[in-house]
């Protein structure tokens, strides 16, 4: 992790997919240190930003970014039949930075291993992939991000269908981080745990519906704009959203 | 102990098996390898799709007088590229894109055989291989596929493992994953040409496959599984050469029965030592920084 600060600020950031505008004048800022959950409903194109932000797909706008890139895909996105044990997953996160990839350093396995054990599985880690648990996948996932050693991580979906044990391990490696100066953008779609972790908010349906500090995006009339029906509000000022599938392509 | 010696260098005394056992040694090995890319990618299909259409390539160069191996590579070529145009259209899969390409080119390669003057007869040579059959030519020409693959997964093998393992990674790392799929099917679409001289065209994803699938059950890392599926597939190809010798039954059958009973025998062994246990469990270099 470099000690200069990472910041991430975005101007009018518009993605089309094949004719078809995905994302639309999207404004926000993300200071250094910061948590940022991406709200927004399915097909709202919070993986799409990702994928913008990492420079995969092309967009129009500016994206002003200090720090280098750290990316966790979905799981879903993996393969996860691949005879890979969780330790190979996580070195492989060093494979640009040697010529062709070969031959990894000393410094480089004693890096992937201890990322392991800071989410808690060194002692798996010659455990292949496909037997480990959806959240210690998860946690592999993440640790292989954290041997990125980037300033800004992007996360699409870090958190859905794990188990709780396996969601705080990401969330604390998460914050240790943002401690240190780094900015985590983190997709999903849990609305109550992003209130409780982020400290700013991205609220996304195809155009930006609202950013900033959580209190001024988590508010009924705001939400109701993403969400719309799916939105129900109980009298006592309660909140649930319903919103089906963790997939957003 | 002398007889055993005698008996196993018998076959060595006979030109034709000494080529034959060259051009096993480096078709059998590069498709071994590049059967694991094709397992783990999910492509068994369009390699078994692939050699069938070939035949095709195979009948029209051999009536137009042109070089054999060149034809079945140009048709291979083309059918993966059909395969991607078809199966880009939304409504339509990759898989059914060559669930029509493959009757279709095949049916014509058989219509074509019957056409063709003098073609008949060699039919059977390229359905089943002519593995006794092959010239300086054709092991050079296989040692040149060896060669060849065996750089480019020296040069991009880490790349093309990073996409078959996560394609999202490997594009957000900037790797240029369609250009790596183009390679990975290039290098497939040579081996399995130019192990058509050995096993035939109707047996050639055997050898792809069936050492692969071998090395899963006994691997639990990738490239350990590439040298495990490159061993078995040489050994596979000599194990079949010395039951042509000694029993007569056809080479490319005996060297695709191999590969299925060394399948079955992996099976069972990780069946019976279970599933938990690691088969290669091997301490990491490298220790954790001190607390």
């Amino acid at each position: 992790m470099s000690p200069r600060a990472a910041g991430l600020e975005v101007r009018g950031l518009s993605v089309r997919l094949g004719g078809r505008s995905v994302l639309e004048d999207v404004s926000f800022k993300a200071p250094a240190g910061a948590l940022v959950g991406v709200l927004g409903p399915n097909g709202a194109g919070k993986t799409t930003l990702l994928r913008a932000l990492l420079g995969v797909v092309p967009f129009s706008g500016e994206v002003d970014m200090t720090g280098e890139i750290a990316y966790v895909p979905q799981s879903g996105s993996v393969n996860s039949s691949f005879p890979i044990d969780a330790f190979g997953v996580v070195a492989m996160a060093r494979y640009p930075r040697r010529r062709w990839g070969w031959r990894l350093t000393s410094a480089d396995r004693a890096l992937a291993l201890a990322m392991l054990d800071e989410v808690g599985l060194a002692a798996e880690a010659r455990r292949p992939f496909d037997e480990l648990s959806g959240g210690q996948r998860q946690r592999v996932l993440v640790a292989r991000a954290l041997a990125q050693e980037g300033d800004v991580l992007l996360l699409d979906e870090p958190l859905a269908g794990i188990d709780l044990p396996s969601q705080e391990t990401i969330l604390d490696v998460i914050a240790a981080r943002c401690r240190r100066g780094a900015l985590a953008l983190m997709t999903t779609h849990d609305l109550a745990q992003a209130a409780r972790v982020c400290q700013r908010l991205v609220l996304l349906d195809r155009v930006l519906i609202a950013e900033g500090p959580n209190e001024e995006v988590m508010r009924t009339d705001v939400l109701r704009r993403a969400y719309g029906t799916s939105l129900l509000v109980i009298d006592d000022g309660a909140v649930i959203v319903n919103d089906g599938a963790h997939h957003d392509h | 102990m002398g007889a055993a010696l005698e008996w196993l260098a018998d076959p060595w005394t006979s030109g034709i098996l000494r080529r034959a056992f060259a051009e096993v040694t480096l078709a059998g090995g590069t498709c071994g390898a590049l059967g694991c890319f094709v397992v783990v990618r999910g492509l068994a299909f369009l390699s078994e799709s692939m050699a069938h259409t070939m035949l095709l390539g195979v009948v029209l160069a051999f009536a137009l007088g042109a070089p054999v191996l060149a034809g079945a590579g140009i048709v291979a070529g083309l059918t993966v590229v059909a395969a991607v145009a078809i199966g880009s259209d939304r409504r339509l899969s990759f898989d059914t894109a060559m669930g029509v390409l493959l009757p279709a080119l095949f049916g014509a390669a058989v219509a074509a055989a019957a056409l063709v003057e003098g073609y008949r007869g060699r039919l059977a040579d390229a359905l089943f291989g002519s593995i006794l059959g092959v010239t300086t030519t054709d092991v050079a020409l296989a040692g040149g596929v060896a060669l060849g693959v065996g750089v480019t997964l020296g040069l991009f093998g880490r790349r093309l493992e990073l996409v078959a393992f996560d394609r999202a990674l490997a594009e957000a790392l900037g790797y240029r994953v369609k250009a790596l799929d183009l390679l990975l099917l290039l290098a497939v679409t040579l081996a399995v040409v130019v192990a058509l001289r050995a096993v035939g065209n109707v047996l050639v994803t055997a050898l792809v496959l069936g050492p692969a699938l071998t090395a899963r059950l006994v691997c639990r890392r990738f490239w350990p599984m590439v040298a495990v599926a490159t061993g078995v597939a040489v050994l596979c190809g000599v194990v079949g050469l010395y039951t042509t010798w000694y029993v007569e039954v056809g080479a490319g059958a005996a060297i695709v029965l191999t590969t299925t009973v060394l399948f079955m025998l992996a099976g069972a062994l990780s069946w019976l030592r279970g599933t938990h246990r690691p088969l290669h469990a091997r301490a990491i270099r490298g220790s954790l920084p001190p607390e």
